[in-house]
């Protein structure tokens, strides 16, 4: 422990007794100083001896430009079905989101690599969808607005919800309103703050910490509590175009969040963490390798 | 639109380095984690220096170690040594008034310790580094408000840890 707390103008010790607690927090918290560490200069040296290590830029910055292409190709097509089709199919690739509005005012956001499909004829007296993927729905006030999904069947009447249906995980989380969920034979009405998922038992109910981090992918941002590293894998897969191949990762989990701004940045959130090791390759491919050396 | 180069980064790296280091520290009470990362923090910096521009940088180096510390670092209890200045002063402390400044010092650090961390952040930038709330505020991306808000905080909270503990 050092001896003395102090600053030129530190006051004596009659001084000090007569300040106010908070005077003395001010004062004694001005003279602290954190432990040295490594010198700045050696820093530096350190940092510029990586710095020459660095590999050549790596080969993604072009595919930056695809998702645009493909949501300006994607656009005309939805735009030509959506004139010549009544029934309808709503597709968001990877590396895009798209935003749908129903015949009957309510809305849907869809996420990478998701499928909306539904017929625009007679809509708004069948409220009948399906999905495949991930959405989020603001649905208007009216009869029943069903969302059927390969593992399970939503129903709800007017509310805002989001849907997750990818392979065996389903899950719906109520923002508003109120929502039935059913699938495999059990069902589960959820509130506000609530979601249903679906598990070896069927539908289970829980309440969410923090609804909002269900809905930050509508801002880009994908947030994870103890999720599967594969699943995140995944994600990252619909939202960047890439493939991500890996080994031994299945036991893994991961919490925490990564944005679609850029790939490297994400898979540094994931990888540093984790201690592994990415290598992004032509042709938007990209490889963990686990324990590296 | 002024590039980053060799001379610049270095003036960056020179005006930065510490407060960046620091604020990692008053976020993880590690200093050997926190040289890590600011390190970290600098070689990102370089890689991008296409994308960056000079004048954005100083918010952008804070949230660049924000997020690395996000996920280095597991919230565990935190744990300060700092060390005090020494005074200059002709005239030297009696024994006792160096003993009470140890005491109440080692209390105001655990109540540092126990503050919620973007207070905690705010509390030292300020007292440490030095930083305005205007500063501050451009740091770390927050309204000038938002900076006082925590300052206020942590100053109630420390306040009050100290003054039960006494």
């Amino acid at each position: 422990m050092p001896d003395i707390y102090a600053k030129h103008n530190f006051p004596d010790a009659e001084g000090f007794r007569q300040m106010g607690a908070e005077e003395k927090i001010l004062a004694v918290a001005e003279g602290f100083v954190p432990p040295p560490g490594i010198p700045e200069n050696e820093a530096l040296k350190l940092v510029w001896d990586r710095i020459g290590n660095i590999p050549a830029k790596k080969a993604v910055s072009l595919s930056r430009f695809l998702p645009y292409a493909a949501a300006i190709i994607l656009l005309i097509g939805a735009y030509i079905s959506f004139e010549l089709l009544s029934s309808k199919t709503i597709i968001a690739r990877n590396a895009q989101q798209t935003e749908i509005v129903f015949p009957d005012g309510s809305k849907a956001s869809l996420n990478a690599g998701s499928k909306i499909k539904y017929t625009k004829r007679g809509f708004k007296n069948n409220r009948y969808l399906k999905l495949t993927g991930e959405a989020f729905f603001d649905v208007q006030k009216g009869g029943r607005f069903i969302i059927d999904t390969p593992a399970g069947e939503v129903e709800v009447l007017g509310t805002e919800l989001n849907v997750y249906s990818r392979g065996n995980d389903f899950r719906v989380s109520c923002i508003s309103g109120k929502v039935k969920v059913s699938a495999n034979g059990s069902q589960q009405i959820i509130l506000p703050g609530e979601t249903a998922k679906l598990g070896p038992a069927g539908l289970e109910k829980y309440t969410e910490k923090n609804i909002s981090h269900t809905l930050m992918w509508r801002n880009g941002e994908f947030y994870f509590e103890d999720q599967p590293l594969v699943s995140i894998f995944g994600e990252m897969e619909r939202q960047f175009d890439v493939a991500i191949q890996w080994k031994g990762l299945e036991n893994r989990y991961f919490t925490g969040s990564f944005s679609n701004r850029s790939l490297e940045e994400a898979l540094e959130i994931v990888c540093i963490p984790m201690e592994l090791k990415y290598e992004i390759q032509k042709r938007n491919k990209v490889i963990i390798i686990a324990n590296p050396k | 639109m002024p590039e980053l180069g060799k001379n610049e980064f270095v003036t960056v790296f020179n005006e930065f380095y510490k407060p960046v280091k620091n604020f990692i520290y008053y976020k993880t009470g590690d200093i050997e984690l926190a040289d890590d990362i600011a390190q970290d923090v600098f070689v990102k910096v370089w890689e991008k220096r296409g994308d960056i521009r000079v004048e954005t940088i100083r918010p952008l180096l804070f949230t660049i170690a924000g997020n690395l510390c996000k996920n280095r670092f597991e919230h565990q209890q935190v744990v300060f040594e700092f060390a005090g200045r020494r005074r200059e002063d002709d005239f030297p402390d009696s024994p006792e008034f160096i003993y009470e400044l140890n005491e109440f010092s080692q209390k105001l650090q655990k109540a540092i310790a126990a503050l919620n961390e973007k207070n905690r952040v705010v509390f030292l930038m300020n007292r440490i580094d030095g930083y305005t709330y205007n500063k501050i505020a451009e740091n770390l991306g927050l309204s000038v408000k938002a900076v006082e808000k925590r300052m206020k905080n942590a100053l109630s909270d420390l306040k009050q840890k100290i003054e039960y503990k006494l």
